[in-house]
């Protein structure tokens, strides 16, 4: 079965994005950036909330102009309130998250990258399907923001996998939901 | 004068339940993770009120005779035999200005609102933060609000075979 992976980057207090959004603060750097062919390539699918996906997919960061879906996958936004797509690349799910996601899983393919935010991730971890949560801290507090795990409300045991870190002060953990 | 924290939370940041109890730690604290190395380095400890009484519940008081400053402004509970507490009142630099006159070269601050004071105040040095291989979805939160971006400097990090994760951060003045 395809795995789910909640993967992205936060704040050491575990924001993903300021308050507007922002993410001005993130570091990247050379050493994280030659990863991301490798981590790419693992995945050919892609949740989105649909916030996340306003402030970070509409556009472009080059050209401005609007992407077709995110980095060549499949892209499907979740929003109870989009009626229409914005674009061929991408589909709109309007109801029952969980249950399209199940059936996601039992399709052929490569992992599923759940790109956030955090309101759709932890949906998906009270439902038990996200099967790895991959994190790169960055070294800074933020003091306020999006949060990471919102309001879960329950208990998530996890496996540490792997541990990495790197010479810009980002720390890589991957983790194994248990279920 | 250095402060420290040395503290251990669940991947989504709590340092315990809502209610305040710990019972997802790993049971005597996890296999051995620098706690008494740290420990050794330390000339005292600062906590907040709340953890001065949580402490008391513990069956040992477990800063030997480590001097403890509780900050509070009401009349402490007692502390157990052998337990060497004072009671200290006042904003974090005042706390640490009285502390550095007493001769105390590095202090352990300990306490989810008490760190989050001190870090405001820009009166934390040094983070140790032991993650815990669990969320546990609600809490109270490691760090709170601040005015501003608070940058850090990674010092290094350490994993252990049960999968506490330990990351040591400098905070940058």
């Amino acid at each position: 079965m395809r795995k789910v992976v909640y993967s992205l980057t936060n704040s050491l207090d575990n924001f993903i994005a300021r308050t507007d959004g922002g993410y001005d603060w993130i570091l990247m750097g050379d050493e994280v950036m030659s990863e991301f062919p490798k981590i790419y390539a693992s995945f050919d699918t892609i949740l989105i909330g649909r916030k996340t996906y306003d402030q970070t997919l509409l556009q472009s960061p080059e050209t401005g102009q609007e992407t077709a879906g995110f980095m060549e996958m499949k892209t499907y936004v979740f929003s109870r309130t989009m009626k229409e797509s914005p674009n061929a690349g991408v589909k709109i799910i309007s109801d029952n998250a969980g249950e399209f996601v199940r059936s996601l899983k039992n399709e052929s393919g490569k992992d599923i990258w759940l790109f956030g935010g955090g309101i759709l991730a932890a949906s998906l971890l009270r439902e038990r399907l996200v099967d790895e949560i991959s994190v790169a801290i960055q070294p800074i507090l933020l003091g306020s923001g999006i949060p990471l795990f919102p309001d879960i409300g329950m208990q998530v045991d996890l496996q540490m996998l792997e541990c990495k870190t790197y010479k810009n002060g980002i720390v890589g953990l991957k983790y194994l939901v248990k279920h | 004068m250095k402060a420290s924290v040395f503290i251990a939370t669940s991947l989504d940041g709590f340092i315990a339940r809502a209610n305040g109890a710990i019972d997802w730690l790993p049971p005597g604290g996890g296999e051995p993770h620098g706690y008494d190395e740290f420990i050794a380095t330390v000339d005292a400890l600062v906590i907040g009120r709340k953890t001065f009484e949580t402490v008391l519940t513990f069956d040992t008081w477990p800063y030997g005779a480590k001097p403890v400053f509780a900050l509070s402004t009401h009349t402490l509970a007692p502390a157990p035999p052998g337990a060497v507490v004072e009671r200290m009142s006042g904003d974090p630099a005042e706390i640490v200005s009285q502390l550095s006159a007493r001769g105390i070269r590095h202090v352990y601050v300990d306490g989810g609102i008490t760190i989050q004071r001190f870090l405001q105040a820009g009166l934390i040095q040094r983070l140790i933060i032991t993650r815990v291989p669990v969320l546990i979805g609600e809490g109270i939160p490691l760090f709170g609000a601040t005015h501003r971006d608070i940058e850090l400097k990674h010092i290094a990090t350490r994993h252990y075979a049960s999968g506490l994760v330990q990351s040591e951060y400098a905070v940058a003045g």
